[in-house]
């Protein structure tokens, strides 16, 4: 259990670090983009795109921080009307499917990556498609990983409170 | 079953046992491909053309911008200025409330945030002053939901993405019905401050006035700077989010010096952790709006409900009804996704202008989200003011009301948000 909140751990930093990094190169490359526009004779063609994958790969990154710090919305209109182990089971099959989901559109974007590697991108010539579509996958990657982390711990404190009730 | 059938009902399910709203669209949508034979891959690809759109970058920019100078100290500087500027007039901490909500519109364009931010300083300022709990409280939900109306507008963001709108348009749209908003909750708060006999400030000298303005100056520029860019076609709504990000960052650091650098990592991961919920959103929404597309149906509802009236108007009253009652109990950006491009189509059809329309849908959502029982700004400001949700759901019907009244003239004087757009052309 140590060692898999130490992984945790180190998973969140890289995460948090990646969307941070992501971040300040969008803002960059915009501020490049706007820069140019007004003081040089010619904007550069790169920054819009450029700008366009940082934005995804802030997504990409965050999306999986997102699932923990519940930031994704629901209605979750039957969840307030239950109590103890039926909330627990509805909590259960809601983490399952999402879990489900996510990994499943994960696995099936390898294919969209594979169609990837033939491309380059538009105006970034040196840069195949594969790296900007594997944002995708690991996006719902990180969704569905962090799903199954708040699976353990909704077992976990179920498993808790069975053992306070005895 | 038809595919049609299956994917409403997974939805539908999904939504009820409280599966998070993007994966609802997203699971829906797949069990669709798989019911009709289609290559999953589609699904991958769908959701990334939805976020790969160089205006929704707007997105992160301005909820980073809104973050920057919320923790830059901001807040206790429009909230000083309101006051000093309205404050001797009876109620006037709850007119000023009203005014730092309009102000604090120009630069975060999200009304929960808005809503947490004022209410956190005011609510407690003004039950200290005298002010009965549940009218502190109403008067900073309503008026939180002026800020996605008077731009920047992170629904308009949204809306226009959607449906190829154009987001300067949109963003230029909503300044007179915010600030009409803004006015006719002024009224209200007013009215119902003579009647229970509210505290009123003592008049601010014009130095005091002149002192507390220095202090919100930067902030109302920076308004200024994001509306004359769009506007005068200096920036793009995207490269105009940016630059406020970067006038915050200077305001906060170097002028108010009240953001500390150390929080930065903090405030980056913050928006790009709210920018990642919007993001897989819109991603799924725009998988959900293909296979809705491919099947006709919003073409479909469109002749539907024409059958039933062609006439505009009381076709406009019955889409209002619909936004007000979904507006209630769903996520403002969530029920844009799902309803706008439908609802649009069938708008257009009977000759209602699309930015037009668009004005009228956000301004229904915002109600929803001050009508009780589940609107999210009175859960957020009743926490505050440490009240209950009865309390304050009694509080809010007046100010409901001139919502009501508001959305009325919005939706069937069509210049009030077509006025400013027309100028652009």
């Amino acid at each position: 259990m140590r060692l898999l909140s130490f992984i945790k751990k180190i998973l969140d930093t890289v995460l948090a670090v990646g969307a941070i990094v992501s971040m300040v190169c969008m803002v960059v490359t915009v501020l490049i983009q706007v820069f140019a526009r007004f003081f040089l004779p010619q904007a550069p063609a790169w920054t819009e795109e450029a700008s366009r994958i940082f934005f995804i790969y802030i997504t990409a990154f965050a999306s999986g921080l997102a699932l923990e710090r519940n930031a994704f919305v629901s209605l979750g209109i039957i969840e307030q009307y239950c109590r103890g182990r039926l909330l627990f089971f509805v909590r259960l099959l809601v983490g399952c499917v999402s879990v489900f989901f996510a990994l499943l559109i994960s696995y099936v974007s390898f294919e969209f990556v594979e169609v990837g590697t033939m491309q380059n991108a538009p105006t970034l010539r040196f840069l195949t498609m594969d790296y900007v579509f594997i944002s995708i996958t690991l996006m719902m990657g990180m969704v569905g990983l962090y799903g199954v982390i708040d699976l353990l711990n909704i077992i976990k404190s179920q498993v808790c409170m069975k053992e306070k009730t005895k | 079953m038809s595919g049609v059938v299956l994917l409403f009902v997974i939805f539908i399910v999904g939504l009820v046992i409280g599966l998070p709203i993007a994966f609802c669209l997203g699971l829906s949508s797949v069990v669709y491909l798989i019911f009709v034979d289609f290559p999953l891959v589609v699904a991958a690809q769908k959701l990334y053309a939805g976020i790969d759109v160089f205006v929704l970058l707007c997105v992160p920019g301005f909820i980073l911008a809104g973050n920057l100078m919320n923790n830059g100290g901001i807040t206790e500087r429009v909230i000083g200025f309101s006051n000093a500027l309205i404050g001797h007039i009876r109620g006037g901490l709850g007119l000023a409330n009203i005014v730092a909500s309009m102000i604090f519109a120009g630069i975060s364009g999200t009304a929960v945030a808005d809503c947490a931010s004022l209410g956190a300083v005011l609510i407690p300022a003004m039950k200290k002053e005298g002010y009965d709990a549940p009218f502190a409280c109403a008067v900073t939900a309503a008026s939180s939901t002026i800020g996605p109306i008077i731009p920047p507008s992170l629904p308009m963001i949204i809306a226009g993405t959607l449906t190829g709108l154009s987001v300067a348009k949109l963003f230029v749209a909503g300044a007179i019905p915010g600030v009409l908003l803004g006015v006719g909750f002024m009224i209200v708060s007013y009215a119902i401050s003579k009647k229970n006999k509210h505290p009123k400030g003592e008049r601010s000298s014009l130095k005091l006035v002149l002192k507390e303005f220095r202090g919100a100056f930067w902030a109302l520029l920076m308004t200024f700077i994001i509306l004359y860019g769009i506007v005068g076609g200096i920036f793009t709504p995207t490269e105009a989010s940016i630059v406020a990000c970067v006038y915050a960052l200077c305001v906060g650091i170097f002028i108010y010096k009240d953001l500390p650098v150390r929080l930065l990592p903090k405030i980056l991961l913050d928006t790009a952790i709210t920018t990642a919920s919007l993001m897989v959103l819109v991603g799924m929404a725009n998988l959900f709006g293909w296979i809705l597309t491919s099947e006709r149906i919003p073409t479909m509802l469109a002749n539907e409900m024409l059958e039933f009236t062609q006439n505009k108007y009381l076709l406009l009253l019955l889409i209002n009804i619909l936004l007000l009652f979904v507006g209630t109990f769903m996520e403002t950006i969530a029920a844009l996704v799902i309803l706008f491009p439908v609802l649009l189509k069938i708008a257009t059809s009977v000759g209602v202008d699309p930015i037009h329309f668009a004005i009228i849908a956000v301004l229904n959502l915002m109600i929803g989200l001050t009508t009780p029982p589940v609107g999210v700004c009175l859960f957020v400001t009743a926490g505050i003011g440490k009240i209950s949700l009865g309390q304050i759901s009694r509080a809010i019907v007046p100010f409901l009301l001139i919502s009501l009244v508001v959305l009325f003239l919005v939706t069937y004087i069509p210049q009030i948000s077509l006025f400013l757009p027309s100028l652009l052309n």
